[in-house]
């Protein structure tokens, strides 16, 4: 049998090992359920700002408080006799506030617990206090107009499409590089028990007699790259579902107060960016695709290295590794507000990196022309000697038992190798 | 000690050599697990290597099958199992000591799926995985998962795994651990209907009444090193002419006063009280029996040929002797 049929059986084996239809069914169902959850508490948080507040308010003569438009806010005056009383029933929570305005330009909200609301009634106030101290001043109709005119300010950016797909490329590269973050977790999960297991299970020899080291860890890598690929596939396709499904709702029973990002992602009724402009990019998919596909093979040929070294994944301390993929993923969210500053053009060369920020910039920033096939090199040229090096480990580590070796040991089967 | 040219003499078989194993050292830090080992496998035949534990057996076994390679010396394989590549995998089969199966796999998947890691297409496979089962009556276990099997039943798909893409050469490490005696007939018959196949057989074992039933030729390691090898009836010519004498008897008799008779070899009380004697020859025999009727009264007299049990603990206990004294080494 060729190495590459090998590979690929043992690839197949790996993957129908681990890849089980119906908890990615289950899985996809759950993300549309909590979609659905959380669409429902949001409106029935909704609902309950919605429900009318009242708050009296004691102000000198002449000086009102108009209820903001989109709220409930009932402003009830009141005389500043009753101020005693008024301030009991809040604390007794008969009244939602009381409103103290000692002069037009200050005032105290009594209140008897924390709510959103209150804030509304600090703007409603600051604008009745601008109002007042305008016709203080005493000007012309035509410059209390002009006054509340507010600037003229447009931003061109040439395409009026540009801003809508910068938003949308913002909402893919958060979206990647969540998405590649799972699909690696997922995949190193799977590695780390599938190559333990396989130790405890005590079938190294069997299969080492059959093939070599390097042919067994090349077809794990990759059929575990596929689980890990189809499962990310499968949450993406959820998260869509989960966006359709609470547009749906939205279309029917009305948009809440608040917008959801996951209807916006959706492209649903709710307002938001469109993401068809990124969806039909096919060089988008393809180096998101191509580089999320390498960045799995570079990160499952070290931790599978790392693996084989482990005796018992519930004490080894090295099970830590699977966290360190956190680290460039933390850094490209940081590098969204900049997508074209020193440190994200370096990561999205860099191996370890390469494969959420390259993409990002790809979809946010001006990435130049010769960056994609040089970080495609940078990284293929680093997956292959790694692949060398952790086949070296992995044939080692595979047969040791008890004892787990030292990192001076594994760089020296590296060496030697 | 002989080399593999002066093996391949013994026992009267005339086929070709299918692997000759020369000088092959083997050390682990300042241990020497293996000690300039010397012998050929010979196609068709059934090749046992015994020892105690910690003889070399399983570093032999693993460089044999490519999982380690040897420090010094060779390991050849017959054309029929090379391939341009070095030593061909898919015409070899392997029972490791350290069992181990895809517990939370279908059985008829996870053997297919071996086989097919030899070379099997994996349709050819997974027909060879269903017959095999058919024929060790888990047809209909073999969708179910390995787990579920007995672990008698476990061990036999472990060793059709070894065997499911009709190697040449199946190395079968330990095949009778673990089972129970009636498994163990089964392994035994299993093993003799793979040779009556074709298939040459190198195995290691404990049960030494089990592999003088079954083996052509033995190999008899200790420390590293070899002690002896030939077909039974050879080591029996070489180690031991007399046949063993069992004497019934009645009353105690003091083993060291009856070892220290010159004619006797070795003596020891069996479970049931009787008394082996081991003669040092046959011309012997009767020296050995009045000595002993010196010493107790005999009420009866049974003789047996020496086993191979009774060779390989004389041998290697000759063995550890010498090395005690220096002159082993």
């Amino acid at each position: 049998m060729s190495s590459i049929r090998t590979v690929m059986e043992v690839a197949r084996w790996e993957f129908l090992r681990f890849f089980k239809m119906k908890e990615q069914i289950v899985t996809f169902t759950l993300i549309v359920v909590i979609g659905v959850a959380v669409w429902g508490i949001g409106r029935m948080t909704d609902l309950g700002r919605l429900k009318s507040v009242t708050v009296a308010v004691v102000a000198p003569e002449g000086f009102s408080v108009e209820t903001p438009p989109g709220t409930r806010i009932r402003f009830e005056p009141r005389d500043s006799a009753s101020i005693l009383s008024l301030t009991q029933e809040v604390d007794f929570r008969r009244l939602d506030g009381l409103l103290v305005a000692a002069t037009s330009d200050s005032a105290v909200l009594r209140v008897g617990k924390v709510a959103a609301w209150q804030s509304d009634v600090e703007t409603a106030f600051r604008a009745a206090s601008k109002d007042a101290r305008l016709r203080r001043m005493r000007l012309s109709a035509e410059e209390e107009a002009r006054l509340a005119r507010p600037a003229a300010w447009t931003v061109d950016h040439g395409n009026p499409e540009a801003r809508e797909a910068w938003r949308a490329g913002r909402l893919w590269s958060v979206l990647f590089i969540v998405l590649t973050l799972m699909g690696l977790y997922i995949g190193n999960a799977y590695l780390f028990v599938a190559i333990t297991g396989e130790k405890r299970l005590h079938v190294t020899e069997q299969v080492l007699s059959a093939i070599t080291p390097q042919t067994w860890i090349d077809g794990k890598i990759l059929g575990l790259s596929g689980v890990a690929a189809a499962s990310t596939a499968i949450v993406g396709f959820g998260f869509f579902a989960m966006g359709w499904v609470t547009a749906l709702l939205n279309a029917a029973f009305g948009a809440g107060v608040a917008d959801t990002a996951a209807g916006s992602a959706a492209g649903g009724a709710s307002p938001g960016p469109d993401l068809t402009v990124l969806l039909v990019d096919p060089m988008f998919l393809l180096v998101a695709f191509l580089f999320a596909v390498l960045g799995f093979f570079f990160w499952f040929t070290l931790f599978a290295a790392v693996a084989s070294t482990i005796n018992d994944p519930n004490t080894s301390g090295r099970t830590v590794f699977l966290f360190v993929p956190m680290i460039p993923a933390s850094i490209c969210f940081m590098g969204l507000k900049d997508p074209d500053s020193p440190l994200m053009r370096m990561l999205g060369i860099l191996p370890f990196s390469s494969h959420a920020a390259l993409p990002v910039r790809l979809a946010m920033g001006g990435l130049a022309p010769w960056e994609i096939p040089a970080a495609l090199a940078v990284l293929t040229g680093s997956i292959w000697l790694l692949r060398r090096a952790a086949g070296k480990v992995f044939a080692l580590g595979m047969l040791l038992y008890g004892k787990e070796p030292r990192w001076s040991e594994m760089w020296r089967w590296i060496r030697e190798a | 000690m002989p080399a593999a040219s002066a093996l391949l003499a013994f026992g009267g078989m005339n086929t070709p050599p299918l692997v000759v194993i020369d000088k092959v050292v083997k050390r682990f830090a300042s241990v020497e697990a293996v000690a300039e080992i010397s012998f050929s496998v010979r196609e068709g035949e059934i090749f046992a290597l015994l020892g105690p534990n910690g003889a070399g057996k399983k570093t032999l076994v693993r460089m044999l099958v490519g999982i380690t390679r040897p420090d010094s010396g060779t390991i050849t394989f017959a054309d029929s199992l090379t391939s341009a590549h070095g030593p061909d995998r898919g015409r070899m089969g392997y029972l490791p000591e350290e069992r181990g199966l895809y517990l939370d796999r279908p059985t008829v998947q996870t053997l297919a799926y071996l086989g097919a890691l030899r070379g099997l297409s994996r349709s050819r496979a997974e027909v060879a995985a269903r017959a095999w089962l058919e024929r060790l009556g888990l047809a209909d276990r073999s969708t179910h998962k390995i787990e579920t099997l007995s672990k008698g039943n476990q061990q036999r798909v472990q060793i059709v795994a070894a065997i499911l893409h009709k190697p040449s050469l199946a190395i079968l490490d330990e095949p009778f651990s673990g089972l129970d005696p009636i498994n163990q007939d089964a392994v035994v018959d299993l093993i003799r209907e793979l040779r009556s196949e074709g298939m040459t057989v190198l195995l290691s074992a404990h049960q030494m009444d089990l592999v003088e039933r079954l083996a052509d030729r033995v190999l008899l390691m200790n420390r590293g090193k070899e002690l002896v090898a030939g077909t039974v009836p050879d080591l029996r010519a070489r180690y031991q002419s007399a046949p063993s004498l069992r004497l019934d008897v009645t009353g105690e008799i003091d083993l060291g006063a009856l070892r220290a008779h010159s004619a006797i070899a070795d003596a020891r009380i069996e479970e049931d009280g009787a008394v082996t004697v081991v003669p040092r020859g046959e011309g012997d025999l009767s020296a050995a029996v009045a000595h002993a009727a010196s010493l107790v009264r005999i009420v009866g007299i049974h003789s047996e040929r020496p086993r191979l049990h009774d060779i390989y603990v004389r041998a290697v206990r000759d063995h550890e002797r010498r090395l005690e004294t220096g002159s082993a080494l």
